[in-house]
């Protein structure tokens, strides 16, 4: 049962049920541990939500070719959200050439009913205003301030060195906080 | 009035990011759909081995079918075209002129027998025949003079082959008396002239090669006869 060491490094995840987390590969079942963090973390990335599971399985596929690669000393969302990112970063291109996609969308606001209707729209707020943001600052963002990930994991995930990190989460607060002003102004116009 | 964007304040941003920290469920069916599919391409799961197996045997059915519609093809086209030329007696590839000096003895040009047409004229009775059934015609009657001469040529290649040079020239000129502007001639000429150079005619053999680069001068066989001709001097 080495795979349960992910759980050991992961503070923030609850403890899932045993019946969720009967799978055949440690692979899978830290796939299905986390499945919900990482459809809303490609959600962040702005991967629409048409597309959302089928970028899920690529992640999957990633993750279980790289199985081997990841070391469990390390905390298992931010390898994961490292490919993530790169996953959406190529289907964001992809996609930028065939349409112009909008992030705002009817189904963040309704897709989980049983939520109140000021904290539907203070999250629909966030993802556009993280959809505002240049994906590689965005990610920087999630990941530290979002995720509460260190900046030395992070920029081991993302491949990048500590002080273009912070460098990033400094100009990404500043776009989130422009860009959640206006997305404001534009409401109450 | 002018409107005054109002940036929002760190608690309020701290706020956002708290709210959107949470992980909410996603749907069971969702949840039960990206499992399935992430299980389904582990590859020691055995519905995935059969769901490549049974697409291996699809692809293999496939294969099968298209062999099969192939060789149906093949066999249609080899049909009609002996029904076609059974019904149209049509002369073959028009023949040229027979050479003014033979170079053997044995294969007069006089003596073609009478199943040799002679040269062929373009084909009136066929005013209908497309280009591409030409073509095709012209492929297939070309595999089969291949398929006709081959037979009267073999011989002479099984004699040179053993040294048996004077067989060779007699099987040399079966084919020339049957065949003088055959699909094989320029096969039996450089024959000829290793046979003649095997057998110390050199001089006959120095002419063979002359009408022979005479008749193909772009023959791959040109260098082959040359070094022939050269060591043998």
């Amino acid at each position: 049962m080495s795979h349960l060491r992910l759980i050991s490094n992961r503070p923030t995840v609850v403890q899932p049920e045993r019946s969720r987390a009967r799978a055949d590969h440690p692979c899978l079942e830290a796939f299905q541990l986390e499945f919900d963090y990482l459809l809303r973390a490609l959600r962040r990335l702005g991967v629409s939500r048409d597309d959302v599971e089928d970028l899920a399985h690529e992640v999957f596929l990633v993750l279980h070719q790289t199985w081997e690669k990841y070391d469990p000393s390390r905390p298992f969302r931010a390898y994961l959200f490292g490919i993530a990112f790169r996953v959406a970063r190529n289907h964001v291109r992809k996609r930028s050439k065939e349409v112009l996609l909008s992030v705002i969308e009817v189904d963040d606001v309704g897709a989980w009913p049983d939520q109140a209707l000021e904290e539907r729209q203070q999250r629909s707020l966030v993802l556009q205003a993280l959809d505002r943001i240049p994906l590689l600052r965005r990610a920087v963002l999630v990941m530290h301030d979002i995720d509460e990930v260190p900046m030395a994991e992070i920029a081991h995930s993302l491949s990048m060195c500590r002080f273009t990190g912070y460098s990033r989460l400094h100009k990404a607060r500043k776009e989130f906080a422009a860009a959640v002003a206006a997305l404001r102004e534009m409401d109450e116009s | 009035m002018k409107r005054v964007s109002v940036k929002p304040s760190p608690t309020e941003i701290k706020s956002l990011f708290a709210l959107e920290r949470k992980i909410l469920p996603a749907p069971d069916e969702v949840r039960n759909r990206g499992t399935e599919r992430a299980r389904a391409a582990l590859p020691q799961n055995q519905r995935a081995y059969a769901a490549g197996r049974s697409n291996t045997t699809l692809w293999r059915r496939l294969g099968t079918a298209a062999a099969a519609a192939v060789v149906l093809f093949a066999l249609c086209a080899a049909a009609f075209e002996v029904g076609y030329r059974l019904k149209n007696r049509a002369p073959m590839a028009p023949v040229a002129k027979v050479e003014a000096v033979p170079m053997v003895a044995e294969a007069p040009a006089a003596e073609l027998p009478p199943s040799e047409p002679p040269a062929a004229e373009p084909t009136p009775a066929l005013p209908r025949q497309t280009k591409a059934k030409a073509a095709a015609a012209k492929s297939v009657s070309e595999s089969e003079a291949y398929a006709r001469e081959l037979p009267v040529l073999q011989p002479a290649l099984d004699a040179v082959a053993r040294n048996d040079f004077t067989a060779a020239l007699t099987a040399i000129a079966a084919h020339q008396s049957r065949f003088p502007s055959g699909q094989l001639a320029e096969e039996r000429e450089a024959l000829r002239v290793k046979a003649l150079a095997g057998l110390g005619r050199m001089p006959e053999a120095v002419r063979a090669g002359a009408t022979f680069r005479q008749r193909f001068p772009h023959s791959a066989l040109l260098n082959q006869i040359q070094e022939m001709l050269g060591t043998q001097r």
